[in-house]
């Protein structure tokens, strides 16, 4: 006997909400949660893009500055005279420099420093080459901020003393130039032309890495070496506002350059902005080659910005494939759960349509509880993420709460109409072939879509990646490829699945016994439903792949730190450093494995032929060198065997990277000589950035005639730090200690590879939720059924421990197969798409095997379901499931 | 159940005082009170009344799948109402078996896997059940859709493999509850007919609810159920 159908609308509503509620609540918390999330994304991507934007332009230091290049000053050919304005003018210059910058830039941009510079002059005197460069420096009107710990600055010199230019020197600069406040020197330029120089002070900076200090390292950092097989040493001087005028005399115009440097302030540059910023930067440098004897502009600040943002726009891109993974299983589980709620309700719904209620009311009904509830929800969402990041993103929230919406009343609607019987099985039975093979068709219909869009998808990332042209969001259809692959694979198996339903029935036809038999048959009549197999499937490729995207970020994030770094650590130091030494102290020390010291050169002129090209020549004891790669996770390099044997006068060398031409023989410019290069093998690739690279042998290297100190010592060993702390000060000269744990630990946290961490963790554990919450859903929906399926076997005379059996196989067994195929199809989306995917390197590719454990957590969960649901079944009388 | 040793002179089934009532105290609805009644072995009883009067109940009672609040079912002798579940499962399993006015098949078998089901139950040896399966199929006429699905068969065939199926495990008594009320007149009275011929050849007890007059009349008595008394 049916329950009437009260009379009262309202009160049905208002009952059936009493009833159904849990359900509502759980369609709103899933949108709520999904919608949150899907809004969460805009802002925390902006977020986490102007992190990105702001280390990358803060990493680029001075080189992000935008400077500017003055007109030369204009000398009158009838004679010089000293102008105490000149430092004023420089000033004003500075200004008009500023003006002329667009709003975008000038709002980003730092005040800015204005420079004059001479070329680098040679000290006149006997002994080792001494040169100097002269600078003066304006910052907002201030002379950079030093102490004077010998004299005092640079001053206007009087009448009678013209032609004399005061200068100041820094502490280190007057060590390695042996000069002391009040000395006095000749310097002469190229063309002979000369200025007499007097050191009023030695200074010590108050802040080294001002702003100031950006126009010469050599003020703060003399730098010394050998040219033409003598030594050298080269460094600059700081010029005052008063002894600028002094300079101006002295020296011609054309000896003068004048630059203003402008800075970004890292925090003011904003991801939304830099496109437009990088634009302003190609007009301002176009517009200065149009108007001649006007400002130069010139910055790297546009490819700074522009490697940023494509970096952003592919993490966007995988973060992107993340998200539409996780949005397919939220809209798979409201589907689910609109399915049960229209089931729970099946006898009202049919009663209604049967008494005339018109399928648009019965909708209307539905629709207006799922809009209640997705409304609510997104509220919910939506407003605690503006709480939480002040904004939100609507895009992806708009999807989830319309299919919350719509997903009840449509499937009510129709399916009312079937209960009521209004669309009845024709009796006919050419109608009723008729009818099946329009079924067919419709599902091959959309069968051939789906594989038609995952192909499509497919090609689309193979081709363009996920980045997308960089704007707000990545490329969708390219980042929507795993998903369709997962849908278009739960297709197939859907397919495919009654195969081996019908093996195992044959298989088991022949048992006298029945629990195999009986699984096999239940769910070859009901397990496999599209919708939950869906679920599963999307949520468990969705978890591999994104565990496997994660997993190969980091192995690329380790990578990348290693060839960085080139060992466990590296030692940065001056070439008269006696890192060989060094090299042998560490190897004594305990949990060392290996130490190589070499030297280093980047931008050595490797020439054959016509052709020359600037290579890293890396000069080390291929003995040494061979053992540190074996030691540590670089590829390994057996050619480096060849090094040792010298071969006439050519040295030995392998060469990675660079034009064809170059192998075979060469010739390396090292210092003043020419060195005969045998190009003998390939040198191991241990930092791709730096191609190409040339390494050769340090004995034969010297043997040729040419000497090179290291500068350069790399460790491996898990003791590595502990004895570096021990040892790195027993030598003189030592610039930095990189430690490779520095260099990973700074990559990890890097705002972006961190961000998409963190969004691998959540929408993993999301799937997960989602694929069980699916898994629960679909049963409630199909219990009633399987109820009465199990009460005419009970009927039957199947006992009690045996039903329980028969409920688990029906229940894991599906679970258990679509959870397995969606693990295959998400170690098939890793291998087919992370090259395209992933920002490391393809080599970097990691995939998830470990996801596999997700199989038996969903199997289990659909252990304890069929458990639960069989509990339940036993306490109902049979009498009672036989009569529903 | 079955002790060879005691002898089959009493009644297939007894039924005793048997009460049952749904709900409680204000939605009371008294579905049997006090029946009383025997069937004889062999015997084919018809249980007509009119919708609401207690037929359905009074079966599930015999059948094990309800509980009474009173009174005392016996089949074949052994009391019915005290067993437990696994008791009752055994029941059903080797004496007393079903036809459903839905037919109860199993979509996904055939028609003979579908007979072959109380076989599997009892775990007879597959030859044997295939010999059975076959055998039955023949008495109700469907040797030749042995292989067929219930969704490729009419509602008339379908009702005859639920008819074999409750055969195959030779039951000493079969309860069919509305066995035609899915067919129509023709088809219902060519399967009441089968019913008939099938409980004599086999030598099966049968009680058939039913409010087909014409069905009745094949059945070797009338139990007249009404507002839950056996009257006449
Ligand atoms: N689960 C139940 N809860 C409450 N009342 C019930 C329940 N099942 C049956 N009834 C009531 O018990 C009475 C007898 O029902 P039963 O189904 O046995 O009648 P029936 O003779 O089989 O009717 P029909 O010919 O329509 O099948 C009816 O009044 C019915 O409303
Ligand atoms: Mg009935």
């Amino acid at each position: 006997m049916r329950r009437r159908f009260p009379r009262a609308h309202a009160a049905t509503v208002g009952g059936r909400w009493r009833a159904d509620w849990p359900l509502l609540l759980l369609t709103g918390l899933v949108v709520a949660l999904t919608v949150g999330l899907a809004a969460a994304v805009d802002p925390v991507t902006e977020r986490a893009a102007d992190r990105a934007i702001a280390a990358a332009v803060h990493d680029a230091g001075a080189s992000g500055a935008v400077v500017a290049t003055l007109p030369a000053w204009y000398d009158d050919p009838r004679g010089k005279t000293r102008d105490p304005s000149t430092a004023v003018q420089v000033r004003q210059d500075a200004d008009y420099a500023r003006q002329a910058l667009p709003a975008g830039l000038d709002a980003v941009l730092r005040p800015g420093v204005a420079w004059v510079t001479t070329p680098t002059l040679q000290v006149r005197q006997v002994g080792p080459t001494k040169l100097l460069q002269l600078a003066f420096v304006d910052t907002a009107g201030e002379a950079p901020a030093v102490t004077y710990d010998e004299g005092g600055p640079p001053r206007a010199v009087p009448r009678r003393a013209l032609g004399l230019v005061e200068v100041a020197l820094s502490q280190t600069v007057a060590d390695a130039l042996e000069l002391e406040a009040g000395d006095r020197r000749t310097v002469q330029d190229e063309q002979g032309r000369s200025a007499k120089l007097r050191v009023s002070g030695v200074f010590t900076p108050g802040d080294p890495d001002a702003e100031a200090w950006d126009v010469s390292a050599r003020l703060l950092h003399p730098v010394q070496g050998t040219a033409d097989g003598l030594p050298y040493t080269s460094a600059a001087a700081l010029v005052s506002a008063g002894s600028l005028a002094d300079l101006r005399l002295v020296l011609p115009a054309d000896d003068l350059t004048r630059r203003v440097s402008f800075r970004p302030d890292p925090s003011r540059v904003r991801w939304l902005a830099a496109r437009s910023l990088e634009r302003e930067i190609v007009s301002l440098q176009a517009s200065a080659s149009l108007s001649r004897g006007d400002v130069a502009w010139d910055s790297l600040l546009g490819s700074t910005l522009e490697r940023a943002r494509a970096d952003i726009a592919s993490a966007r891109g995988r973060a992107d494939v993340l998200l539409i993974g996780l949005l397919a299983a939220t809209l798979l589980v409201l589907v689910l759960a609109a399915q049960l709620l229209v089931l729970r309700r099946r006898d009202p719904l049919t009663m209604a349509r049967q008494r005339g209620a018109s399928l648009a009311s019965i909708g209307l009904e539905l629709l207006v509880e799922g809009l209640t509830v997705a409304v609510l929800g997104a509220v919910v969402g939506l407003g605690a993420v503006v709480l939480v990041t002040g904004s939100a993103g609507w895009a992806w929230a708009v999807p989830v709460a319309v299919v919350a919406a719509l997903a009840s009343p449509v499937l009510g609607a129709s399916w009312a109409d079937v209960w009521a019987g209004a669309r009845r099985v024709p009796a006919n039975r050419s109608a009723r072939r008729t009818a099946t093979r329009t079924r067919l068709l419709r599902r091959l219909a959309v069968e051939t879509a789906v594989l038609l869009v995952a192909a499509l998808s497919f090609s689309a990332l193979l081709q363009r990646g996920v980045a997308g042209d960089g704007a707000a969001g990545g490329d969708v259809t390219a980042a929507s490829a795993p998903t369709w692959w997962a849908v278009a694979g739960a297709l197939v198996l859907l397919r495919v699945l009654p195969v081996p339903v019908r093996w195992a029935l044959r298989a088991t036809r022949r048992s006298p016994g029945g629990v195999g038999f009986f699984v096999a048959a239940r769910i070859g009549e009901a397990g496999a439903r599209a919708l939950p197999v869906l679920v599963v499937v999307v949520a468990v490729a969705g978890i591999t792949l994104g565990a496997s995207l994660a997993e190969s970020d980091r192995a690329g994030q380790t990578s990348a730190a290693l060839s960085s770094v080139g060992g466990d650590a590296r030692i940065d130091a001056d070439p008269q450093a006696d890192l060989a030494q060094l090299a042998e102290d560490a190897e004594d020390e305990p949990g060392v494995d290996a130490a190589a010291a070499a030297r280093v050169e980047d931008g050595a002129r490797l020439s054959s032929g016509g052709a020359s090209q600037a290579v890293r020549l890396v000069v080390v004891d291929a003995g040494d060198y061979a053992a540190l790669l074996a030691a540590s996770n670089l590829a390994d390099a057996p050619q480096l065997g060849r090094l040792d044997a010298a071969d006439g006068d050519e040295v030995p060398a392998l060469l990675v990277g660079g034009d064809s031409v170059l192998r075979d023989t060469a010739s390396l410019r090292w210092e003043d000589t020419s060195v005969p290069i045998d190009v003998v093998g390939t040198a191991p690739d241990v930092d791709a950035s730096a191609a190409p690279v040339l390494v050769v042998d340090t004995d034969s290297f010297a043997a040729a005639g040419a000497v090179a100190l290291p500068d350069t010592l790399w460790v491996v060993g898990t003791g590595t730090d502990a004895a570096l702390d021990r040892i790195a000060s027993r030598v003189d000269g030592v610039d930095s200690v990189v430690r490779l744990s520095d260099e990973l630990e700074a990559r990890r946290t890097a705002p972006l590879p961190s961000a998409l961490i963190d969004l691998a963790v959540a929408s993993s554990v999301l799937l997960l939720v989602l694929g069980i919450l699916g898994l629960l859903l679909s049963a409630a929906a199909q219990a009633p059924e399987r109820a009465r399926s199990l009460g005419r076997l009970r009927a039957l005379g199947l006992p009690q421990g045996e039903v329980r059996r028969v409920l688990v196989g029906e229940l894991a067994v599906p679970v258990a197969v679509a959870a397995l195929a969606g693990w295959l199809l998400g170690v098939a989306c890793s291998y087919a798409m992370l090259g395209s995917l992933t920002a490391g390197s393809p080599t970097d590719v990691e995939v998830s095997w470990w996801t596999i454990g997700v199989v038996p957590i969903l199997v289990v969960a659909a252990v304890a379901v069929a458990v639960l649901e069989w509990r339940r079944i036993r306490r109902r009388p049979l009498s009672q499931l036989l009569r529903t | 159940m079955s002790d060879p040793a005691e002898p089959l002179a009493g009644p297939m089934v007894q039924v005793r005082g048997l009460t049952r009532t749904y709900g409680t105290d204000a939605t009371a609805v008294p579905a049997l009170r006090d029946v009383s009644f025997d069937v004889a072995p062999g015997e084919m009883v018809a249980v007509v009344g009119r919708s609401g009067s207690g037929k359905t109940t009074l079966l599930n009672l015999l059948g094990g799948l309800d509980r009474p609040d009173s009174g005392s079912v016996r089949i074949d002798g052994s009391e019915v109402t005290t067993l437990d579940e696994d008791g009752l499962s055994a029941l059903r399993r080797d004496s007393v078996s079903y036809v459903f006015q839905t037919f109860g098949l199993i979509p996904a078998l055939t028609a003979a896997e579908n007979v072959g089901v109380p076989l599997r139950l009892r775990r007879t040896p597959v030859a044997d059940r295939e010999k059975r399966v076959e055998l039955l199929l023949d008495l109700v006429g469907l040797r030749d859709h042995a292989g067929q699905r219930p969704g490729e068969l009419s509602g008339g065939q379908q009702q005859r493999v639920a008819i074999a199926r409750a055969l195959a495990g030779s039951p000493r008594l079969l309860l069919a509850d509305e066995p035609t009320g899915q067919l129509d007149t023709e088809t219902g009275l060519a399967v009441m007919s089968l019913l008939r011929a099938v409980v004599e050849s086999e030598g099966v007890t049968a009680v058939v609810a039913t409010h087909d007059a014409v069905l009745m009349a094949l059945a070797d008595r009338v139990l007249a159920i009404s507002d839950g008394r056996v009257g006449g």
